[in-house]
This record gives structure tokens, sequence and C-alpha cells, in this order.
């Protein structure tokens, strides 16, 4: 860092010191008139600007150690302090969109709540501020989002776990620094935070198998494999891999449009076929579902649930960690935001959470 | 609020830390410390502080913080924060290191310097230091983050006093405590390879690699391919190299090929390549290779490139970010950041329209 010459007490200017003190202070301009030139050169001088010639930034330095300039402390304060405030509070909101229809809907959706609180806790933390936004509102259209982000200064995103493919919002990319939360293949391709559901499959597997189950079984929405590129099937390829082939169960997959009713006699017909001991599925109905097989559930069929939000005594699962999720999103929002990086990235980084096991009455395992 | 009128009592002094001090009966330090979030400060007595703050209407004065900001830039160099970033094994030369291990360390070397951290280099282990010296030395040398690179199998657990550290780990899985994971995506890694040699027209892929590459790397690889195999009619089997031994690997390695009646190999470097040839194998004449991390690989070489300088940035900026906001410790929820790969075309991998079979079932077009 450039340091001024020191102490003016040595030099010899013309009034004492004493009458120097009292004396208003030595400005740029003082220098410039002594120096022959105009004050913002001298400006550029003091702090070392590379566009001036050595020479004359040594002259001018020269004369300003001769005057006594030194930099008034409360002004340099102040500039320190409005150019330093540019940097934290330029960037400092963040709006977490979410396309459920109303506030309703969205306290409904204990997920959706859970990872809206873990990025409004964590962006609170980092000395940001997180607000939940609709875009889907009767005051609301695509072209309203982006006047509305502007006007009110959010340049970091969230799109918090829209449902797919209904939903498609078009922004001035380059304007912003997002991060998705799921939602990993709706365009535009941007950095993504989910829970691992990898992760919870082999969670899952392992436990049962722990309990005494052999014959497990998964049963998923073809829709969240196509979502998560098949991440269930992967978990379940794994852990099936060291098998013998008589317990290597075919995965069961319902339908995008199948609702409960669709989906019961495909889950009979296939405990049926496969005869599993139980069942992993990430529909949070399972339980029900697994008692209309018909089979006492959990002596004939056991079942654990793949995407617990909050531990439930009746049902054995994997609890997904929103929270963290949530947390995650906005952390990521913050570093990229910090450095700058706006727009679509050319290779999005995926940040996946994993679950934790909770036991329940649905899996108790095999005595 | 009521109208503002004159019996209001005028703009009073604002309240500061000592006021919080007062009324929550501790000293003015422990309040700046608790507004920090300084962890030395148990939470309970933080979040009263917090609230007690919060009731009397205290924020930072923007005139001293700018007095503060502007004291401590003038020598910002006095005691820049420094990260620990520690590798396993013996220390060793730069010029012996393998290329990716060299990458990763630029990219948090690069990434430090931007955030005005300095990296400081450990190696533990039995030819490095030991746990309890690296406890030592953190605390001499006032080091609070902690970044683990990419352990061999060999250790399982860093038994550090990590209470008042930032952990994070680059790949490591293993490892114990958890902490976050940042690692290629090597899953996609296994997915892109096969998906651009089938683009290439080679159709019965084979995968080679360690039982170490399998747990070291979590099964990632495996998954990724198993899940591009799904719709294979006919089965191709893995081999694990470590699994014979040495004086039959080239045997094993012909068997394992003719058997499966291979056009391509895929494994996760190209140390394979020299045990491929040496067991008879035409490269890429009769069978293609392409390499699922090529750092390192001499150009011919097909596969996939992994940015690990990113990864090793990516550490960075998230440890000093968790710093920043005094999150420290063993974390009670981790996650695994995929940071993304892409494909490189190659010689040992050549485009090939019209292999040896021509369909995706080689008994039925062989016939």
């Amino acid at each position: 860092m450039f340091e001024l010459p020191s102490s003016p007490a040595s030099t010899a200017v013309p009034d004492g010191p004493e009458e120097r003190e009292s004396a208003r202070h030595v400005t740029l301009k003082d220098i410039a008139l002594k120096a022959g030139v105009h004050f913002t050169t001298v400006s550029l001088a003091l702090r070392g600007h590379p566009s001036l010639l050595p020479t004359t930034r040594a002259r001018i330095l020269e004369i300003a150690g001769e005057l006594g300039y030194r930099r008034d402390p409360v002004f340099m304060a102040l500039t320190s302090r409005r150019a330093n405030a540019q940097t934290p509070h330029k960037v400092c909101r963040m709006a977490f969109l979410t396309d459920e229809p109303s506030q309703n809907s969205f306290d409904r959706a204990s997920h959706m709540r859970y990872f809206y609180d873990g990025a409004r806790r964590q962006a609170e933390r980092m000395g940001y501020t997180c607000d939940l936004m609709f875009i889907r509102g009767q005051d609301f259209t695509p072209d309203t989002l982006e006047v509305r982000l502007r006007n009110q200064g959010y340049e970091g995103v969230i799109i918090g776990a829209f449902h797919l493919p209904n939903t498609r919002i078009v922004l001035d990319w380059e304007r912003y620094t997002l991060v998705k939360i799921d939602t990993q293949f709706m365009e535009p391709d941007f950095a993504f935070v989910s829970n691992d559901q990898m992760h919870a499959v082999r969670l899952a597997w392992q436990q049962l198998r722990q309990r005494g189950y052999r014959r497990i079984g998964m049963a998923v929405g073809r829709y969240d494999e196509i979502a998560t590129r098949d991440l269930y099937s992967a978990g379940c390829l794994i852990e099936q891999a060291g098998l013998p082939p008589e317990d290597r169960i075919p995965p069961l997959h319902f339908d995008y449009a199948d609702r409960v009713q669709e989906a019961d006699p495909k889950l009979r017909a296939w405990v049926r076929q496969y005869r599993p001991q139980v069942v992993v599925s990430n529909w949070s109905e399972i339980l029900s579902m697994a008692v209309a097989t018909g089979l006492r559930v959990p002596e004939e069929l056991a079942c654990a649930c793949l995407c617990l939000s909050d531990p439930d005594p009746r049902v054995a699962g994997v609890i997904q960690n929103h929270h963290a999720v949530g947390r995650r999103a906005a952390e990521m929002l913050a570093i990229a935001a910090k450095s700058e990086q706006r727009g679509i990235p050319a290779r999005p980084a995926a940040v996946r959470i994993a679950g934790r096991w909770q036991d329940g009455a649905s899996a108790p395992g095999i005595p | 609020m009521s109208s503002l009128g004159p019996d209001l009592p005028g703009p009073a002094r604002l309240p500061t830390m000592k006021d919080i001090a007062r009324l929550a009966g501790v000293h003015q330090s422990t309040v700046s410390l608790a507004l920090r979030d300084n962890p030395e400060i148990p939470a309970a007595t933080r979040q009263r502080i917090r609230a007690i703050a919060q009731q009397i209407g205290y924020h930072p004065d923007p005139v001293l913080d700018a007095f503060n900001l502007h004291r401590l830039s003038s020598h910002p160099l006095r005691s820049a924060p420094a990260i620990a970033y520690i590798n396993d094994g013996a220390p060793t030369p730069a010029g012996a290191e393998s290329a990716a291990r060299r990458a990763t360390y630029a990219g948090a070397r690069d990434a430090a310097a931007r955030l005005g951290f300095v990296l400081d280099r450990f190696f533990v282990g039995s030819d490095g230091v030991s746990p309890a010296r690296l406890n030592r030395i953190l605390h001499a040398r006032n080091i609070d983050c902690v970044i683990i690179v990419s352990f061999s199998r060999a250790i399982a657990e860093l038994p550090l006093r990590w209470d008042g550290l930032c952990g994070l780990k680059i790949e490591s899985f293993h490892v114990q405590p958890a902490f976050d994971v940042i690692t290629p995506d090597h899953q996609e890694a296994a997915r892109l390879a096969l998906a651009h040699l089938r683009r290439l027209g080679y159709h019965r892929i084979g995968m080679v690699l360690t039982r170490d590459e399998d747990d070291r790397l979590r099964q990632l690889p495996r998954a990724g391919y198993l899940v591009e195999l799904q719709a294979e009619t006919a089965p191709i089997e893995l081999l694990y190299l470590d699994e014979t031994k040495p004086s039959d690997e080239r045997r094993n390695l012909a068997a394992w090929i003719a058997r499966n009646r291979l056009d391509a190999v895929i494994a996760p470097s190209d140390r394979i390549l020299t045990p491929l040839r040496q067991a008879g194998a035409a490269i890429p004449a009769d069978l293609g290779f392409a390499c699922l991390d090529r750092t390192g690989c001499d150009d011919q070489v097909a596969g996939v490139d992994v940015n690990h300088h990113l990864i090793g940035a990516n550490a960075v900026e998230l440890i000093a970010m968790r710093r920043r906001i005094n999150q420290r410790g063993t974390p009670e929820d981790t996650s695994i950041t995929f940071v993304p790969v892409s494909w490189h075309d190659g010689a040992s991998a050549p485009f090939r329209p019209h292999p040896h079979a021509v369909s995706a079932h080689p008994r039925a077009a062989g016939a």
C-alpha cells in the first residue's frame, strides 16, 4: 500500500509548526497550485496511480511532504465506508420464488416451508434478506416478475422447487445470480440443490437389511426418476449388485399421471409377483397403499418412505433435511454473488443433502 | 403508531453495546463477541444478548463502522487468516505430485489469495504430522479452517479439536468426522463416458476398477455405469482388478474382454492402459478406451475432463463463507457438491461407424 512521506516536522516551511497547527489543513488544491498541475493529478499521484509518469508522481509526493499534507481521517473514513458499502449492500436481497398458487397452499406444503425457512435464516446469518415471492398470484405475470425483481433491487434469486412442467420463467438472466432447489431440468441450467435421493435409497436399504429384511423392493414415481436422472434406480442398482439374483426385485414405477387409486392395483400386482418383505417408496402415501394390498402390515408387508418431512412414529423411513437444502441454496447464492458470478453458468454444480433414518412401526424388523 | 407529536421524547442518544451489556449483566466485550456470533459465547447467551439488542433498538453506528474499517484497512496484512490444507501421506516435492493433486491445490491457493487468506499445507499420517501435533500447530498459528483433501482409505478419521474449527472435505467420503464434501461428479463422468462411447459407435462397454477406488469414490462411478446399462439385454460383468493376483492380471483381463465381447473399456484412470495392451488388446484397433478422469493424460486418451482447479477453489470459497458467519464444529447435516465434468474426444476411442456388431444385441446381430 502507498505511504505518504513521513512527518513534516523537518521540512522548512516559513510558518512554525505551532502556527500551522491552527491553520487550515493543507489540501490537494494547495499541492496542485505549487506543482502546477490539476488537483485530480495530485489525487492520482497520492494514490500511486500508474497512469502518471513516475517522475511526476515523485515530484508531487515531494511537494506534498514539504507542505505537510495529511489525509483527513474523518473524510477518509467516510469515503472509505462509502466505497466499501457498495459491495455488501449491492447484492443483499434474495428472492425465493415459489409457484405455489397462494400463501395457504405454500404453508400446507411443509417441505416448501422448510426450504424457505432454511434459506431465509441462512441468508440473514450472512447479512442478506430473503423474501418469499409468489409468481402465480393474480397480480402476477411473467413480465411483472422482472419488473418487480429489478425495482426492488433483488439480485439473488432462488427458484424454490417449482412444480414441473407447468412453470416457466423468463428473466434477463445476466442481471441475476440464481440457484435452483430441485427442478434440475427446468431451463435454463443453473446450479441446484436438492435432497440426496440416491443416498436415501441406499440408507433405507442398509437400515432395512440390518433389521433382517432380505427381499426389499422399490416403488417410485417414473416422473421422479426422470426429474432426478434415475437417482432412485442408481441407489437400488448399487444396493442390489451384491445380492443373490433371487433377491433382486425389479423396481416398480408408477406412471406420471397415477394417483393413489391407479397406483394401488399396480402395487398389489407387483407385490403378488415378487413377494417383497418390505417396499420402499418416495410416495408419502406408501403406508396406506401397503395396507390396501390386503396383506397384513407390517407382518406380511413392511414399508418405508424415502421422503418424510417430519418424524412420524407410524412410518419408518428417511427424513429429508429440507432446511439444510434451503440453507445451502442461500449459501451458494451468497458465494456466487460475492464473486459477481451472474447469468447462466457454463457448467453448473449440483449439491445434494443427505437425509437421516427414522425407525417407525411400519418396518419394525424381522425377529 | 400515533402521530409524532411534540410530546414525544426528543432524539435520544442511540443505544450502545454498553447499554446492552448493562441490561444483560455481561461485559461489553461479551456483547461485541455475541453480536458477531462468536462460538466462545454460549449459544443461549448469544441469543439472549441479540434479543436485548433488538429490544432496545441497537444497530451498529455506521460512522464508527467506517472508522473501524478505515483503521483495519490501513494494516491489512498483519494477520491474514490461514486455511490448513491437509493431504495424507508423505510430503511430496511439487514435481512428483499427480496432476490432479497439483491442480486442486492451485485452485485452492488462487481462491485463498483472492479472498485474503493464506493456504498452509500439511501432510498427516504415518509419514506426516500426527493429529495431536497438528492440533497444536493449528492452535499456535491461530488457524481455524481445515480442508481435508483426497485422503486414501488408510486414514479413517482425523481427530482434531473440531469445536472451534470450520471443516470441509474434498472427496474423502470415508473420513470422519462427516463434513460437507466437494467432489468431481464421478457418477456423471461414467454416464457421460458411456453416452459418448455409444455415440461413437461402441456397444459392449466394460468397466474395470479396483475395490479400493469403488469404496473411496463411494461407488459413484459404478452407480453411473449401472444406470446406463439398465437397458442392456446381455449383461456385462464388471472387473475388479485387485481381486485377482497380479500374475493373473493379463490373463484375467483378456478373458474378461473375450467373455463379454467388449468393444470398449472405461476405467477411473489410464493406469490400466499398459496391462490392457499386455493382455493383447490392440487399442484402439480392437478395443476403444476412455478414462473417467483425464487429468494428466496425454491428448490421445479419450475420456472425461475433471476441473480439479475449480474443486479447490469451491472448497476455499465455501469455507471462507462458513468462517465469516462462524459456522464451526462438526455439522448436523452434510451436503455433497458435485462439480461438473465434460467429455474429451481422443484417439483411444475413435468414431466407429460399423463396429463388429451392428446392433445392441450382438448375439442376434452376429448370427
